[in-house]
């Protein structure tokens, strides 16, 4: 796919509508890099946050969700503009019981997305959800490095020729996290793709070495 | 070389950060790179900067001197 699916059959009174300017906007963003995250926004999740983060930067992959657009715009359509200008998407169901993160999955899958589709349990997840094939779910059981394994080998097979060991892509992690302590407030304010372009600066500014394996 | 100046400065360029942003979190990244073996910190301010400073203490010095012989 070169450009951006942009739905132009879609009625104006449609949730999903989208209008000439917004579609300028998608043609304008979108790049072939870009992964969408559709995971959940909770304290006990921020782990696994930064893992999902410093693993997809580390691929060039722009990650980039919901929260990072204005408050006055409506939600779904919002969720539905974002989408359209990523090729990728990432999903984490873990939280079976708030309904966001499927419904979201659903539209990922259906503008065609490449979604790397993760959750803590499976059994779980296929109980509420056996639409899904078991075999294109995977599990991270909470661990943070799980998660990285997993969700690096997906990217390896979809999204570039670039390989990194699981022992970079962990040392990494724990730079982040360092970074993430040092920005306080400031790393929850920032969104992913502010924070993809801060530690792009600070890798130039400070020879901040993420990746290299090391104490 | 570079300092925390022109790192505010890019951050605001870059990440698209209000100045004052810019430049906490320039200074939070510093005092990262500046405890970790992985990252090497900049100067806290630049050599222009330095040298202005510099200059004022004098302009300084000789008027307060200059004050003061006129007192006497």
């Amino acid at each position: 796919m070169a450009g951006p699916l942009i739905p132009s059959w879609l009625p104006d009174h449609h949730p999903f509508y989208v209008s000439p300017p917004t579609a300028r906007r998608i043609r304008r963003v979108f790049k072939p890099n870009r992964i969408f995250l559709n995971i959940p926004y909770a304290s006990r999740y921020s782990n696994l946050e930064v893992a999902v983060l410093s693993t997809a930067t580390a691929y060039d992959l722009h990650p980039c969700m919901a929260k990072e657009r204005s408050k006055l715009e409506i939600r779904m359509r919002k969720i539905g503009e974002l989408v359209l200008t990523c090729k990728y998407g990432f999903t984490d169901l873990s939280y079976a019981t708030r309904m966001n993160m499927p419904f979201e999955l659903g539209v990922l899958l259906a503008w065609g997305k490449e979604t790397f589709v993760i959750t803590s349990h499976p059994s779980r997840t296929i109980k509420s959800l056996s639409d899904l094939n078991f075999g294109d779910i995977e599990f991270h059981r909470r661990s943070v490095e799980l998660l990285i394994e997993k969700f690096s080998r997906w990217i390896e097979r979809a999204a570039t020729a670039k390989r990194l060991t699981s022992a970079t892509l962990l040392t990494r992690y724990r730079r982040w996290q360092a970074f993430r302590r040092s920005l306080g407030g400031d790393f929850d304010r920032l969104t992913p793709a502010q924070l993809a372009n801060v530690v792009g600066v600070a890798e130039d500014e400070f020879s901040v070495r993420f990746s290299e394996s090391g104490s | 070389m570079s300092d925390l100046t022109s790192v505010a400065r890019r951050l605001e360029r870059e990440v698209g950060l209000p100045a004052a942003d810019a430049k906490r979190i320039a200074r939070k990244l510093n005092k990262l790179a500046a405890s970790v073996s992985w990252a090497t910190p900049v100067a806290e301010k630049d050599e222009e900067h330095r040298k202005a400073r510099v200059r004022a203490k004098v302009v300084t010095r000789k008027s307060s001197k200059a004050h003061t012989a006129k007192k006497r």
